[in-house]
């Protein structure tokens, strides 16, 4: 039954499917894949090389990117 | 005049570094990427204004976005990369943006800004307050945004702020030095570089700002609304340093009324024997009120 988590991603809540990657929701909705962007779960910072961890139930995850500002 | 040689320096700029946190920069304009027409467009921008310190800011990834090249325009190697704070309406917001900038770019440069109200985009000063004090602790160097307040830029200085940001006109407005009169105030004051930043539109706002001995500026929305912005770039880049430069020669003056810049000596014509009685009003009478006239050479 429990095949799905619940978290959050952007500020948004989300069920995914249990074994989701990071990586994968990074690649979701990122038009550069993972370059470029910069990953947070649970207000820590994670280094490209823990993109494969699966999501826990409750992460809150911001996936984020720098752009053009003044 | 009176002598041949001079002792009057000509300026290199080299000679007359910005200095932030420590380090030195040539260039005393910086400038945003935000919102140009194009990315070469941003990129030809970076390169004619000669900008060494560049803002970003940072955002959520949305489904749907399209690809940002931003930090391909910036080469880091050359480049003080400053990312900003933009979207915090208070300390809590802007303490974490800082944070997940420092961790994803590796600087601890922040351009701290705070703005709540979405209609004028002024900086609070109470939040900027308040982050300031985390960020400083937490080891950031922090570039604060804030209105002309002469106060409340003492205060940050003396918190250990790396400069003042001063605002000349509400941001995106192009209005110009509004606050002129207050930015004196800050920059007499000043411990710490000042960087008027928003609301500059025109190469001569900029050459006003350097003249009245500010450090730096800033500009975004002059450029990117401009009609060629990166001719913009060119001609801002040479504002400022004909207003650095302008500063540093001492500007001459100001009188009311009227001085001659020729000799009001040995004229042709002057008290020639056929006109005698013209040229007896002729001479220049005693200095109008509020004039200062040079007389050292006359008297020579």
């Amino acid at each position: 039954m429990a095949d799905t988590v619940n978290i959050i991603v952007n500020g948004i809540e989300r069920t995914v499917a249990e074994g989701t990657s990071v990586e994968s929701l990074i690649h979701e909705i990122s038009p550069d894949g993972t370059q470029g962007v910069a990953v947070e779960i649970n207000a820590e910072f994670i280094e490209p090389p823990k993109y494969s961890r699966t999501v826990c139930e409750g992460d809150a995850i911001e996936i984020v990117r720098f752009v053009g500002g003044g | 005049m009176t002598q041949d040689s001079s002792t009057h320096p000509i300026h290199d700029p080299v000679d007359d570094p910005l200095i932030i946190a420590g380090k030195a920069f040539t260039s005393r304009l910086i400038i945003g990427t935000g919102k140009y027409p194009s990315f070469d467009d941003l990129r030809n921008t970076i390169d004619s204004t000669g900008a060494q310190i560049v803002t970003v800011a940072l955002r959520r990834v949305s489904m749907g976005n399209q690809a940002d090249r931003t930090l391909n325009c910036i080469d880091t190697s050359r480049i003080q990369l400053l990312p900003n704070t933009s979207g915090a309406r208070d300390a809590a917001e802007a303490v974490r943006l800082a944070r997940m900038a420092r961790a994803a770019s590796g600087h601890n440069w922040v351009k701290l800004e705070v703005t709540p109200d979405p209609v004028t985009l002024l900086p609070d000063p109470v939040e900027t307050f308040k982050a300031a004090q985390l960020l400083i602790e937490d080891g950031f160097v922090v570039l604060p945004y804030i209105s002309a307040d002469p106060i409340l830029a003492r205060q940050l200085q003396e918190m250990g702020c790396a400069t003042v940001m001063p605002l000349a006109a509400p941001i995106g407005t192009n209005k110009g030095l509004l606050t002129r009169e207050f930015i004196r105030t800050i920059v007499e004051q000043a411990t710490v570089p000042v960087v008027v930043d928003a609301g500059l539109g025109a190469p001569s706002h900029a050459a006003a700002a350097m003249e009245l001995g500010v450090d730096a500026v800033m500009l975004n929305t002059a450029l990117s609304t401009a009609a060629n912005p990166p001719l913009m770039g060119q001609a801002f880049r040479l504002a400022v340093e004909a207003g650095r430069r302008g500063y540093l020669a001492g500007l001459g003056r100001v009188l009311d009324g009227a001085v001659a810049s020729s000799p009001e000596t040995d004229r042709v014509g002057a008290n020639d024997a056929t006109t005698q009685t013209k040229d007896s009003q002729a001479e220049p009478g005693p200095p109008r009120e509020g004039a200062t006239p040079l007389t050292g050479f006359l008297d020579s």
